[in-house]
């Protein structure tokens, strides 16, 4: 009989939220390979599969037992086991107890020519029968999801309700409750090309008999395969181009089980609209792509994905159609109300437009934001004049009825009607730049005023938000701060800003009201915009010992504490790294246990052996060059410096008693430590890499 | 198929599946969830199934009758299932396969859309029905409904009227729409409410009288409360229905500030999550008649 088969799971819902399919598929399958594990079975790898109304995942070469456990331990030696009559003494007693048998139960054994007391005992694995609908409960339960629900009038809380599940492992069907149905080994088809039920009587066959009889194509890659097949098709035969953008893809791969690529058309007259209006009601708002010529210019045409393979599609071509001309009616005849008026005639009605309850009107803001955005526009070589232009208008379009209609497309509309307006170009596109970055992996702004604007908006809500509301906490993030922050950053690292994120905040929170106390958030900010640099980090896979001995230094230039992770991550690289590391320990540990050591000098007489002489003149030549380079901004090149200490910093330790009996020698190599201390600490604190 | 014949299949329809047939209400509404029928039946443990016709009103939709596509009147089919039955979805699609509406020649869609109302304090989880496409209907399993937690859950289906006898009719423009037809005698939609559309909107957008509208607001906020003081429950709900549509107008006057606006909105929040959780300790005070066992 073989020893193990395939683990066929899937759970039949009602149509599931498309965004988070797949990293909800990923992140159930993770889970389900973690707790397998820790209950002892063995598998060879583990397949998640989706589509809109089931998640599933094929667990391969899954064991049917888990393997037999054997036990062996051993005793206290005989002769302490017995007494002299025999009797077993209070130690084999307990032995035996913890080993939950009695004495007589047990057997000797002999270790190192001495006979102990011996307990063994094979422990039978338990079934995969047995095991795995806990495991699958208990991932059901641990999947990070953000909101489950109820339906009907039962307790059990899902992402949709549920409607059946399968359970099979090879040939068998393992009997489970799982989220209020009974597991059986019945699937079912695409909901309306095969709503019967399919039996399956391996687990193998899942794929393929889904696909033949069941109309659905369970591999979410392969069906985002088959969209981009069809796509291309159709590309060639309208002699346009699709650009498929990967999260809309992945979207309309979780909203299908038989994806069925076809194309629409209208009326050319609306190419007229400004592109971003088409794209945007095309992609965000009807999950179509649009086609582009060999210019990059709009067709009339757009690609669809539906779930149906319809021997005529044409009522659904024609039907598709006529939802995308009333969009394009609406958002032309909201173009021209708009146009109406000029973006810079809206200024005042900023005035009518809420920033927050505590901090004013959106007018308010902008004229706060000008001030900041000057200051920064002078630091980075901004045009002032583009920049405070910029300033007054970079809002206005919130009050245009294309924005209020289609709220992704401010900024971009704001661009578009200051062009119309005659505005310079550079003021146009500072409006719609910044914006960005809006989310993980956008661009940043491109111009130097786009800059300016973006820095200065976050900067000031910021101050604001903070002030009105607090530090945001837990992972709620209404207004939007985490986001600002990593903007912030982005921008400031990546264009290498020498800027001052503390003098920014503070001057921005005195152009706030005196009673909200803005200047006392500043801190605060620092710290939670700092925070960030882990996430940020992270992404660009510097570990966290990095930039936690970075951080430790205090600074609030961004630009600063960049180079000095990047530098010491390169560092850590090499073999000296282990050492200053270690060092870096133990003077922490050192200094940790005295107290005052700051305002100790080194006594030059004082020093009595060789290798403490020898670390003391190393440093006094190393210090200002060290500094130097530091205040550059050259931290490989002091990098570099500090780590010729390596061979006298080892050899001090292993020479030299730092906890002397004598006073003064003892505070005199404290202060030797600590100033070594200090010169680490210009770049990072050692003690904290791993 | 004309309009009057889909709400007719509809209700025979639903009629056979155990729903007590209703009426619209006679209030102004934004949406058939302000009916008694599915906002107060929803509350509480009672089981409860209902359809209904309801007129809907959205003032700032409103389009002088010059828009084929929208209307600030216009009407809903609810269906409200409390439990919500394990078979609700299937029941939908068969309704429209009635309609001659084929899930195998249209794509048929459930498209992520959750719910909220925030003037009502209440949300769900579900989906808007698209068909090739367009959006049809509502689908919502209810999670809390005026502040409570909905338990046991109720389903609430929605259909857009005009829009699938847009579909059915195949055409471009509701006042178009075929309403009835005898012979050779045709009522359209617009027959019956084009001129509807162009008073109503003239009256939202530019007549509306805003300074009485404002004092109406607080006399209805004043009387619910007072209402509800004396147990009175159904009468103070219906001030929290003056109150909302208020609102909506004073909305499409352009009356309120983005500001005040989210304070009116909380307003009749309270308003609404007061009149649930009295009307849900008059009806424990009652013995939840309708959950006992016949």
């Amino acid at each position: 009989m073989n020893e193990s088969a395939n683990l066929l799971f899937e759970v039949g819902t009602e149509e599931l939220p498309p965004k988070t399919l797949f990293s909800n598929s990923q992140a159930l399958s993770e889970i389900i390979a973690q707790n397998i594990s820790m209950h002892d079975l063995t598998f060879e790898g583990i397949t998640p599969y989706c589509t809109p109304r089931r998640l599933a995942f094929v667990v391969r070469d899954l064991s049917f037992q888990q393997k037999d456990q054997s036990i062996q331990k051993k005793g206290p030696s005989l002769d302490i086991s017995y007494d002299q009559e025999g009797q077993p003494t209070k130690a084999a007693i307990g032995f035996a107890k913890s080993c939950g048998t009695s004495v007589e139960h047990l057997s000797t054994r002999e270790y190192d020519g001495i006979n102990c007391l011996f307990y063994s005992k094979v422990e039978k694995g338990k079934s995969a029968t047995m095991l795995i609908p806990k495991v699958i409960e208990q991932s059901l339960k641990d999947l990070p999801v953000t909101r489950r629900m109820r339906w009907g009038d039962n307790k059990i809380e899902f992402l949709r309700p549920v409607h059946w599940v399968l359970l099979l492992h090879g040939k068998n069907v393992i009997k489970a409750n799982i989220l209020g149905v009974d597991s059986s080994n019945l699937s079912f088809g695409h909901r309306f090309h095969a709503p019967k039920k399919i039996v399956l009587k391996n687990a193998d066959d899942y794929i393929n008999l889904l696909e033949k009889k069941g109309k659905v194509i369970v591999s979410f890659e392969k069906r985002k395969q088959l969209i981009i097949d069809q796509t291309k098709k159709l590309e060639k035969e309208l002699d346009g181009m699709v650009e498929l953008q990967p999260e809309l893809l992945d979207e309309i791969t979780s909203m299908v089980e038989w994806p069925r690529c076809l194309v629409g058309k209208f009326d050319k007259k609306f190419l007229q609209l400004p592109e971003e209006v088409l794209t945007y009601t095309m992609q965000d708002k009807q999950k179509y792509f649009p086609v582009k010529k060999d210019d990059k210019s709009l067709m009339s045409f757009f690609i669809f994905v539906s779930n149906i393979d319809a021997r005529n599609p044409s009522s659904i071509v024609s039907g598709n159609e006529r939802v995308i001309k009333p969009r394009f009616n609406d958002a032309e005849f909201f173009l021209l109300q708009d146009q109406k008026t000029t973006l810079a005639s809206r200024y005042d009605s900023l005035q009518g437009l809420s920033f927050h309850r505590k901090l004013g009107n959106v007018q308010n803001k902008s004229k706060r934001v000008a001030s900041v955005a000057k200051l920064i526009a002078n630091e980075i070589g901004a045009d002032e004049k583009i920049v405070m232009r910029a300033c007054e208008l970079y809002k206005c379009d919130l009050l245009t009825e294309m924005v209020s209609e289609f709220p992704g497309l401010q900024g971009i509309m704001g661009s578009y009607y200051a062009l119309q307006d005659g505005e310079n170009e550079s003021v146009a596109t500072a409006i719609r730049e910044h914006y960005l970055p809006k989310q993980a992996g956008d661009g940043l702004p491109s111009t130097l005023p786009g800059k300016s604007l973006a820095l200065a908006e976050r900067i000031d809500s910021l101050v604001g938000i903070f002030s009105a509301e607090g530090q945001p906490s837990g992972i709620r993030d209404p207004f939007g701060l985490r986001r600002a922050s990593i903007g912030l950053l982005r921008i400031i690292i990546e264009c290498e800003y020498d800027l001052d994120l503390k003098k920014l905040l503070s001057f921005s929170a005195s152009l706030y009201p005196k009673n909200l106390k803005p200047e006392k958030s500043c801190q605060d900010i620092i710290n939670y915009v700092l925070e960030r640099l882990r996430f940020y980090y992270s992404e660009l896979e510097i570990s966290k010992d990095v930039i936690d001995a970075v951080l430790v230094c205090q600074s609030s230039n961004l630009l600063e504490i960049d180079r000095k992770i990047r530098a010491v991550s390169d560092f850590k690289k090499l073999k000296e790294s282990v050492s200053l590391a270690a060092a870096g320990k133990r003077i922490r540990n050192i200094l940790k246990t005295v107290e005052t050591h700051a305002s100790i000098k080194i006594d030059e007489s004082l020093l009595a052996e060789k290798q403490e002489k020898d670390l003391f003149n190393l440093l006094k030549g190393l210090e200002p060059e060290v500094n130097t380079l530091s205040s550059k901004g050259k931290y490989p090149e002091a990098l570099q410096k500090l780590s010729t200490l390596k061979i006298p910093v080892d050899a001090f330790f292993d020479n030299v008693m730092v906890m002397d009996k004598d006073e003064e020698l003892r505070r005199n190599r404290i202060a030797l430590l600590h100033k070594l201390n200090e010169l680490f600490l210009e770049i990072a604190d050692f003690s904290k890499l791993q | 198929m004309t309009f009057q014949k889909l709400i007719e299949v509809l209700q025979n329809y639903w009629s056979k599946h155990d729903c007590v047939i209703l009426q619209s209400y006679d209030m102004p509404m934004g949406a058939a969830t302000f009916h008694p029928a599915t906002f107060l039946r929803a509350i509480g443990p009672e089981p409860w199934n209902a359809a209904y016709v309801q007129s809907c009103r959205r003032p700032s939709d409103g389009r002088f009758g010059e828009n084929p596509n929208r209307l600030q009147h216009y009407f809903q089919f609810q269906v409200v299932m409390k439990p919500s039955p394990q078979n609700i979805q299937n029941m939908f699609l068969d309704s429209l396969k009635l309609l001659k509406i084929h899930p195998r020649k249209n794509d048929i869609r459930f498209v992520e859309d959750n719910w909220e109302s925030p003037t009502l304090g209440a949300w769900g989880l579900g989906w808007e029905v698209q068909l090739n496409g367009m959006e049809i209907s509502q689908f919502t399993y209810f999670q809390q409904i005026g502040g409570l937690d909905a338990n046991p859950v109720t389903g609430e289906l929605t259909y857009g009227l005009e829009r699938i006898a847009m579909f059915l009719q195949d055409t471009d423009d509701i006042y178009n729409l075929v309403w009835s037809k005898k012979g050779k005698q045709v009522v359209t939609y617009g027959d019956v409410y084009h001129q509807n559309e162009v008073d109503q909107s003239a009256y939202n957008f530019e007549h509306a009288n805003t300074e009485i509208l404002f004092q109406r607001f607080e006399e209805s906020e004043s009387e619910c409360k007072k209402l509800l003081e004396t147990e009175i429950i159904m009468p103070a709900y219906e001030h929290v229905l003056y109150a909302s549509h208020i609102f909506n107008i004073l909305d499409a006057r352009n009356a309120l500030s983005v500001t005040e606006r989210q304070s009116y909105i909380l307003r009749i929040r309270d308003l609404a999550q007061n009149v649930a959780s009295s009307y849900f300790l008059k009806r424990k005070a009652l013995g939840f008649p309708m959950a006992k066992t016949k």
